[in-house]
């Protein structure tokens, strides 16, 4: 057959299925009245229902519309919410007027919102590995979107998400990490972080997102796990996120690991990805000498993942294995996630015959990366004997 | 080119009522059957009626589905007995052909001529399987194998069917296009 023939062909086919979809007429809905089916089992009556009425208008309001994953959600979310009833503009006026003087934000890839007197009152971050920050005003209208890393901007394809009401555009990225595969059984935990200059304001606005956040992630069949975080907006915070290329959500997680557990450091945590650091701050408990600040983390649905890593029982047969001394002999195990030189490690502690170790162990392979042993009847001492730092070396096996 | 992708665990979740899947089903579907069901009755009127009752029966009978990984096949083997008990139903005495040359295309009015003028021609001039095999081509996103497999006919026959068709729906075109010229 002639290229030429194929081409017929092929227009034919397209014209004719155009055609036919647009004589098609539309039943769905009477069909599922008449099936006695429920439109709230619909995906975009599952978003709404935890989209508030006041939220709408947002599509109106959808700029530079682009073929990724985050506009097919917007769309799909705004198209339910622009059919609920504004209830609440005078609430939101009120808001407005009353709000207190919001604290100034250094944009970055800004993009103005309609409402060009509005100021950014929270800075609201979504981290899986791809980061996207948002900031919004006192009406929770999004002013500036953006995508803190590479993933990011592949996640937001261009889109520009000012204008839009935070909630919609909140489930429009969270549906997107979904669909797009980013919320894995090995990546499951999304980090959903507000830092307001008001930290209770912002507490509560965390709250509210992470728990209709949870609430849609519940019902879609994704094992994932959510993280709600809220810090006191700071120019230190900030800095530190902007000179480590990461978000600000990402940058309070670290500072919050750092305050529970000092031995760890900056440096090291920097080079984990967001599951990780997850993991460390679910699994690690805080250490002893950790200051006593308040908890800022809130685990609102599922378990950071571990099943990238190998199992406990793996890390502890290579760390008895090491030291020549057989699972029988062993007593007094403690096995607990840690991080080292950038990488996630056991750290495993037992005693055997007269002496005590602590191995550290790759959670990823299984590599030796330290070693100390004490004699036990020399505890009081507690002189290493032993540092063996020649597996130090080892790669990065990455996510 | 095509089209159409069902993933069978949904029919297994509208036989326990779950409206999502339902409607996934519906929006996968909808214009596979309301195709087929043109390419049988061809008229708008009918083809509605029976995708109507192809969505219904399907709710109803999800739960005697047996996963086999032909779940289009499934539901277009509904669509292809509503048609024949919509034809039934409306003319017990009346033959197939008799019907249809009382369908004419052009009568309805739903559509811009321009619009439909593919779908006219199709089914103005293409036979019974010419038609089938076209339409379900073009919207199914069935291969020659499966849409053999699907009418009954030997695939040689569905590609010289659709071959031919495509040539009577040009040269149709062709002499439209000539007389509005």
């Amino acid at each position: 057959m002639s290229r030429r023939e194929e081409n017929i062909e092929e227009r034919i086919e397209l014209q004719l299925k155009r055609e036919i979809d647009a004589a098609k007429p539309d039943l769905l809905e009477s069909l599922m009245n008449e099936c006695g089916l429920s439109a709230t089992e619909t995906a975009g009556d599952r978003i709404h229902e935890d989209i508030h009425p006041e939220k709408e208008g947002a599509a109106s309001r959808l700029r530079q519309p682009s073929r990724g994953s985050v506009y097919r959600f917007l769309r799909s979310v705004a198209a339910v919410v622009v059919c609920a009833v504004i209830a609440a503009s005078a609430y939101r006026i009120g808001l407005r007027r009353g709000a207190a003087s919001p604290a100034g934000t250094p944009g970055s890839t800004v993009t103005s919102g309609p409402d060009v007197t509005s100021a950014p009152a929270a800075t609201v971050s979504f981290d899986v590995n791809p980061s996207v920050e948002l900031t919004v005003d006192t009406s929770e209208r999004v002013i500036t979107c953006t995508a803190v890393n590479e993933d990011g901007k592949e996640l937001l394809h261009g889109l520009d998400l000012a204008g839009t009401d935070l909630h919609v555009a909140a489930y429009a990225i969270v549906g997107a990490l979904v669909t797009e595969g980013y919320l894995t059984d090995d990546a499951n935990a999304l980090l959903i972080s507000v830092m307001a200059q008001d930290d209770a304001s912002g507490k509560a606005l965390e709250e509210k997102l992470s728990s209709e956040l949870s609430g849609f992630l519940r019902r879609s069949a994704v094992h994932a796990a959510v993280f709600g975080q809220h810090a006191a907006d700071s120019t230190e915070l900030r800095d530190f996120a902007e000179d480590s290329g990461i978000s600000c959500g990402r940058a309070a997680l670290i500072r919050s690991l750092l305050a529970r557990n000092p031995r760890m450091t900056e440096a090291s945590l920097l080079a984990l990805s967001t599951q990780e650091l997850l993991v460390l701050w679910e699994k690690r408990p805080p250490a002893a000498e950790a200051s006593d600040s308040p908890e800022t983390i809130d685990i609102l649905l599922g378990s950071a993942s571990t099943s990238g890593f190998l199992p406990q029982e793996e890390a502890a047969a290579a760390a008895f294995a090491h030291v020549g001394v057989e699972a029988g002999s062993v007593e007094n195990v403690r096995i607990e996630f840690d991080c080292e030189d950038g990488f996630i490690i056991y750290e495993v502690e037992f005693s055997a015959g007269d002496r005590s170790y602590e191995i550290d162990v790759n959670a990823r392979d299984g590599r030796i990366v330290g070693a100390e042993t004490e004699d036990r009847q020399e505890e009081d001492d507690a002189d290493p004997e032993e540092d063996d730092g020649s597996d130090d070396d080892d790669d990065r096996d990455g996510d | 080119m095509g089209l159409t992708t069902i993933d069978e665990k949904w029919i297994t979740r509208i036989a326990k009522g779950d409206g999502e899947a339902f409607q996934r089903v519906y929006e996968e579907t909808s214009s596979v059957v309301f195709g087929f069901a043109m390419s049988i009755l061809r008229r708008k009127e009918d083809a509605e009626d029976v995708m109507h009752d192809t969505f219904l029966s399907l709710y109803r009978n999800a739960g005697s589905y047996r996963p086999m990984g032909k779940p289009l096949a499934w539901i277009l083997t509904i669509a292809r007995n509503a048609c024949y008990s919509h034809l039934k139903s409306r003319q017990d005495h009346t033959g197939l052909d008799q019907i249809r040359e009382g369908a004419d295309p052009s009568a309805d009015t739903s559509g811009s001529a321009e619009s439909r003028l593919l779908l006219d021609a199709a089914l103005r001039v293409l036979d019974d399987t010419e038609c089938q095999v076209i339409l379900l081509h073009a919207v199914s996103g069935w291969k020659h194998r499966e849409i053999a497999a699907f009418l009954g006919i030997p695939l040689a026959t569905s590609l010289s069917k659709y071959r031919r068709g495509i040539e009577k729906m040009r040269r149709a075109l062709e002499e439209k296009t000539g007389d509005a010229g």
